[in-house]
């Protein structure tokens, strides 16, 4: 915090106040209002690695953004975040066992990922009937299609029609979570713009290391939803706040401006739909 | 050359085989829609009336909304041509998505002047599922598309190789896609925009232009003039519209006088529906046409493995079209909008205007793949194994499993009974046909149009039926209505066909001899034909 300027330092603190303010206003506790604030904040100060402007229209924005007003089944889940972005942060700053860490980082974040989605509970028993995989109907059409596809001989209907089906269902439920509806009621419509602008850049230059670490976090974000039978789009992308978070801000640098003013007015307009 | 040429060829067989082979079997029989256009285009051929007995309409009345008209009068040349059978009624709409292929190809070409892209563009529609799916059925919209395509072909060939005279077919180009498909009444009058918009610097110096637009203005007015005569009935635009929908007018009148919340709720239900119409997982994944949503064995309206190429054309429009760029952006941005004004859920036949933008940012992608991986024959051959496999399985899915497992949606059977009656007409004073069918007697079908479609019944019978103030729905020697076997007095030389899940009970069935029998594909019994002992 020291090295932050006083600017920095009032975008933090507005941020934190914006959250607060929208958490109140969206019936949360005192003590979600607040945890979910200092989730933003710490989110906000981790991606000042990655560049040192964060306009006020951005923060503004940040605060509003509805995964903030979230309220999860599991209050662990913080702690998992929390942790998560202690080891984001010391990737960036240590030299040595950036490995270890990332590694440490992306298991966290997977577990809050299956523990937001009621894959796994707390005590780390398993839910198996939320898991893709084994679901009765799925077996039924892989039997079925294997016992009535006369077109071709039965041991190819075996290689054809299998269990690789799930595979598929997998993508399918990744897909299904990337819808526009689904971003916007999650991260508010405005911040699709630098969020795809941020992912685009991290693609481009995945050569740095924090760059290869988010991309990283994606990807175990879209496994833990692939195996979830029916991911709510909240519990999946609350664990990854701090991902989202530094994707918009770096994405940020790369807007134009008016295009996500417009956008900015227009999700407010949305966002404050009485339905 | 020679290796192009041999792409072109296995482009056009594709595209070919695609669409043409079993036409008349895959989907297994025409739908309510297709019945609905081949019908009328039967009456038209014969007596240029309709099925209301109206003369050469403009819109087409049909199943309690109307239909455009152009397609109907288009296949009315090939049910001429051909007589009245499922190819006849499907084949306007596969020569027409065949040529769509060509001229998306065309359309690269000319913009990008990139040979590579055009074919790869081209490839991909050739195989694309949604683009298969709607050429291979009597609808509307795939004939829409192809004039939309080719008129927006035909401006930038005027724009770009200074040819202004084809200003003029390509806005009568315009205009025929309007008189295709309702989408298109909001869709095409956006494109000329946005085409005015960002080519008005070179537009505003040709005379061929403005000719075109007042050819534009001149034709669509008979259309303009039936949409105003026919507000306040139940005409497509007045009953398909976002804001007919109940629910929403009960939010709104829940706000009334407030006209910024009431204006915030319809955004946010357009908004929402707009959403809905580029969902990833129901374009790429699961469409929500073929089997039922539990079958995991699903196919997406585009192959799976194109999702990447997609995101990835996104970022690389901008390379390959320059200053058609901005163009690109706002055909893929403004194709979901008309759609997204509608009722219900999403419906694959009024977006499809949006697969040729989504497909031409797919080829974008596949290029930017291959230029980036050419070198890396493993990353290039998995990616194409990919794609095969995926276009294998939804072949599977949709030419083998789709005829078998959708029998009920497409009314099945209607098609069986009409080749029995049709030979052994005479034999019988009077037929009752029960238009409920599908398990549970829920079902309601259209038998007055298929019966006398497939035995090609003389058009005017069904013309005068209004006139039969005793029942509605008799003409000739049909009766459609429901039949309730405790109050139906059995007759001599009187036909009765009922669906499976309304068969008579035992006291009926000693008077009843059941002559006939129509089993759906998955071989559940749909119909019964019964006569009296």
């Amino acid at each position: 915090m020291a090295k932050l300027s006083l600017n920095l330092k009032i975008s933090i603190v507005a941020s934190l106040l914006f959250c607060l303010s929208v958490n109140f206003l969206s019936g949360n506790n005192l003590y979600y209002a607040l945890l979910n604030s200092i989730l933003l904040a710490t989110s906000i100060i981790f991606s000042l690695s990655a560049t040192k402007k964060v306009p006020f229209i951005l923060v503004l924005s940040l605060s509003l953004i509805p995964l903030l007003s979230y309220v999860p089944t599991s209050k662990t889940l913080y702690l998992n975040i929390f942790i998560y972005i202690l080891l984001l942060s010391i990737v960036i700053k240590c030299t040595k066992h950036k490995y270890f860490f990332t590694i440490l980082g992306l298991i966290v974040l997977f577990l809050g990922n299956v523990l937001s989605n009621n894959l796994v509970n707390e005590n780390l028993s398993t839910n198996p009937e939320r898991f893709i995989w084994n679901v009765p109907e799925t077996n039924q059409a892989i039997t079925d299609y294997q016992r009535s596809s006369f077109y071709t001989i039965y041991r190819l209907r075996l290689f054809i029609y299998n269990k690789g089906i799930y595979f598929y269902s997998f993508l399918t439920s990744i897909a299904g979570l990337f819808s526009l509806r689904n971003i916007y009621d999650t991260i508010l419509l405005a911040n699709i713009y630098p969020l795809a602008l941020g992912i685009r850049s991290a693609i481009k230059n995945h050569n740095t290391f924090i760059n290869k670490v988010m991309l990283l976090g994606i990807i175990v974000m879209l496994f833990g939803t692939g195996i979830s039978k029916s991911p709510d789009k909240f519990a999946t992308l609350f664990p990854a706040v701090p991902i989202f978070i530094y994707l918009v801000i770096t994405g940020f640098q790369n807007i134009n401006r008016m295009i996500y003013y417009l956008l900015f007015i227009f999700s407010l307009f949305l966002a404050t739909s009485p339905v | 050359m020679k290796k192009r040429r041999s792409i072109i060829f296995i482009i056009a067989l594709v595209t070919i085989l695609t669409r043409f082979v079993g036409l008349d079997k895959v989907p297994p029989h025409l739908s309510n829609d297709e019945i609905s256009i081949a019908y009328d285009a039967y009456s038209i051929s014969e007596t240029l009336r309709d099925e209301h007995n109206h003369f050469m309409p403009i819109s087409f009345e049909s199943h309690g909304t109307h239909k455009a008209p152009l397609t109907i009068y288009l296949t009315s040349l090939s049910i001429k041509l051909l007589g009245n059978s499922d190819f006849s009624a499907r084949l306007p709409s596969a020569i027409f998505g065949s040529l769509t292929v060509l001229v998306l190809g065309s359309l690269v070409y000319l913009l990008s002047s990139n040979m590579s892209l055009s074919l790869v563009s081209g490839g991909v529609l050739a195989i694309s599922p949604w683009h298969i799916y709607t050429s291979r059925m009597a609808l509307e919209t795939n004939v829409a598309l192809f004039f939309l395509a080719s008129a927006i072909y035909l401006f930038f060939l005027a724009e770009n190789r200074k040819k202004d005279i084809l200003f003029l077919p390509s806005f009568l180009a315009f205009s025929l896609s309007m008189y295709a498909y309702h989408t298109e009444w909001g869709l095409t009058p956006l494109i000329i925009i946005v085409l005015g918009l960002i080519y008005r610097k070179n537009l505003m110096r040709k005379k061929a232009y403005f000719i075109g637009l007042l050819i534009f203005v001149l034709t669509v007015i008979p259309l303009l003039t039936n949409f105003i005569n026919n507000l306040g009935t139940n005409a497509r635009a007045n009953t398909e519209f976002l804001l007919t929908q109940d629910s929403l007018k009960d939010q709104l009148s829940l706000q009334q006088g407030n006209y910024t919340r009431q204006g915030q709720i319809i955004l946010s239900r357009f908004v929402a529906t707009y959403s809905s119409y580029i969902e990833p997982d129901k374009i790429f994944f699961a469409s929500p046409n073929l089997l039922p949503k539990t079958n995991p064995f699903q196919a997406g309206l585009i192959l799976a493995p194109f999702l990447p190429a997609f995101l990835f054309g996104l970022f690389g429009i901008k390379k390959h079209f320059k200053n058609h760029a901005p163009f690109i952006y706002l055909w893929l941005f403004i194709c979901p909008v008309v759609p997204a004004l509608t009722v219900g859920e999403q419906q694959v036949v009024r977006n499809l205007p949006f697969l040729l933008p989504a497909l031409l940012v797919t080829a974008v992608g596949c290029c930017q793949f291959y230029k980036k991986f050419g070198n890396n024959k493993t990353a290039i051959g998995s990616y194409s194994f990919l794609i095969l496999v995926s276009f294998f399985y939804f072949s599977i899915i949709y030419y083998y499993h789709y005829p078998i497992e959708s029998g009920v949606n497409f009314q099945y059977g209607y098609k069986q009974i009409a080749e029995y009656i049709k030979p052994r007409y005479g034999n019988f004073d009077k037929i009752v046909i029960d238009p409920i069918f599908g398990e549970g007697y829920v079902y309601t079908g259209v038998p007055h149009l298929y019966i006398p479609y497939y035995t090609a019944l003389d058009p005017r019978y069904l013309q005068e039926r209004g006139k039969n103030v005793l029942c509605g729905n008799c003409f000739d020697k049909y009766e459609i209505r429901s039949i309730d076997w405790e109050n139906e007095p059995v007759s001599e030389k009187t036909l009765y066909v009922v669906p499976d899940s309304n068969k008579p009970s035992d006291v009926e069935k000693n008077q009843l001899n059941v002559i006939y029998e129509v089993y759906l594909p998955n071989r559940k019994p749909a119909f019964a034909i019964y006569e009296k002992i």
